[in-house]
């Protein structure tokens, strides 16, 4: 997604297409916002695919050089996510270790969050795992399965429907 | 068509019950006749040729004083006399030798009958071999009611999903682990706390491991992979966690991000699990209370989700009885 903004007057969204296409971009959506405090310019949001992050620098680039006023773009790549819960002795066998060893399989743990008790009982741990590929996330849950396993945790997964 | 009944347990005594009251409509329904002429209970049977009194069985008081009655009658031996088109196999589930259902149903098939069974056990150990033995001497075995209680899911794949090629399955097979759950969850209560509950309203047994180990659930998950997906399974092949672990913390993080914990078996690419699960708010799976869920997924006719009651006497009793009515139109 990429936010611009243009001078409210015809042949202005050419400017930022041609560049779209030419980086072999795919367009998904278009929002014109017009906004009234600012009578002569106009905002547009631009959904569209790229293959890879270098297609979305590329784009921010060539748009840059036709003089558009970028506002803000995020590369919005697709990402698989799965929440997990692990109970157990979660700190007292290292969480951070267990962390860090999804971390170094090329998983991003994208939240963690915990609910602690008495340190003799089970505390929960609960996290998001993140990944462009969906092959890369089962492989990291896969992992997190042998690292439960070992430290003696109770692993529950999401269920995909 | 001519039947005998093993087993006197509830699922047994909610069928005779059912059967005494609707013989007449199944008879003008269907064309089919169902005498009962034998009920085995563990020290003998009740015998009449002519067609038992199922109303007096079920109410009798002392049944040894009972007229047909017979002492130590068993359906092994006399299987061969009672001149019976089925037999329907309603003694308790056994996950580790299967008997005595085994060994009726064995005697059943090698004595010309068609088998109606509830029992999880001999399915759930020896499905293959049991299939191979039934295809052999020609005759059927049917066990709706061994998964999901009065949900007719091998029914409906056998007769009204014909074409289809069923994917996976997965589904709340078990009603103790789900009640037990939704408590957790609604009440904010540890496991031993609503276990105690379920065991004092009659939900769970006063040895639990059978549920909340998942055992129950890995029986119905095996059969279920057999029948519908076509998968040589057994028991021992399901990798199975239960819900003892489970604490009110984590349940209350899933809640946080629109999750519920459900005790779910699955099958999918193979891999058989029975284990707790993180299942949206929103999901088919967000089922409380002790019902049952069974969802499909299935090449033609794509997701089916069926939801019921999973136990029961006359729920149960509900999928035996169409499984007899449907040996006895096929008989005909």
């Amino acid at each position: 997604m990429i936010v611009v903004e243009l001078s409210d007057r015809p042949g202005q969204l050419a400017r930022i297409i041609t560049p779209l296409a030419e980086c072999g971009c795919n367009i998904l959506n278009i929002h014109h916002v017009r906004e009234l405090e600012k009578e002569d310019t106009a905002r547009v949001e631009i959904a569209f695919e790229a293959d890879n992050k270098v297609n979305v620098d590329t784009v921010v680039e060539s748009l840059s050089r036709e003089g558009v006023t970028i506002i803000s773009y995020s590369p919005n790549i697709q990402t698989f996510r799965e929440t997990v819960i692990l109970i157990g002795h979660v700190f007292t066998t290292d969480i951070t270790d267990t962390i860090i060893q999804i971390a170094n399989s090329g998983i991003q743990v994208a939240s963690v969050d915990a609910r602690i008790t008495l340190i003799e009982e089970f505390s929960s741990v609960k996290m998001v795992l993140q990944s462009n590929s969906e092959e890369k996330l089962s492989k990291g849950v896969e992992l997190l399965k042998q690292i439960c396993k070992r430290k003696n945790l109770y692993l529950i997964r999401s269920v995909r429907e | 068509m001519r039947i005998a009944v093993i087993g006197f347990g509830t699922v047994s005594k909610s069928l005779l019950k059912v059967l005494a009251e609707k013989s007449k409509l199944i008879l003008n329904a269907y064309g089919v006749e169902i005498k009962t002429v034998a009920v085995f209970k563990r020290d003998g049977a009740f015998i009449n040729n002519n067609g038992l009194d199922l109303e007096r069985i079920v109410n009798s008081q002392n049944y040894r004083n009972e007229v047909d009655w017979v002492n130590s009658a068993d359906f092994n031996k006399l299987a061969g006399e009672l001149n019976c088109d089925c037999a329907v196999e309603l003694t308790p589930t056994n996950v580790e030798t299967s008997e005595p259902g085994l060994s009726h149903i064995k005697t059943a098939l090698e004595q010309n009958m068609d088998v109606v069974t509830a029992n999880k056990g001999p399915l759930a150990l020896y499905y293959p071999e049991l299939m191979d033995l039934a295809n052999q001497v020609k005759k059927r075995i049917l066990f709706e009611a061994t998964v999901a209680g009065a949900i007719p899911i091998f029914n409906l794949v056998r007769n009204t999903l014909r074409a289809n090629k069923i994917i996976s399955v997965k589904g709340i097979l078990n009603g103790t682990t789900n009640y037990i759950l939704s408590r957790m969850t609604s009440e904010k209560l540890p496991f031993k706390i609503v276990l105690k509950e379920a065991q004092k309203l009659g939900f769970a047994e006063a040895d639990p491991s059978y549920d909340v180990d998942g055992i129950d659930a890995a029986a119905k998950l095996v059969i279920l992979s057999n029948a519908l997906l076509k998968q040589e399974c057994r028991f021992k092949d399901v990798n199975r966690q239960g819900i003892k672990d489970i604490t009110p913390e984590a349940i209350e993080l899933a809640r946080k991000d629109g999750f519920l914990i459900k005790h779910l078996a699955t099958n999918e690419n193979g891999v058989l699990e029975v284990a707790p699960r993180l299942v949206e708010v929103d999901s088919s799976f967000a089922v409380n209370g002790s019902l049952n869920v069974v969802k499909l997924q299935t090449d033609l006719a794509k997701d089916l989700t069926l939801i019921g009651r999973g136990a029961g006497g006359v729920e149960t009793a509900s999928s035996v009885l169409n499984d007899i009515i449907e040996i006895a139109i096929l008989r005909r």
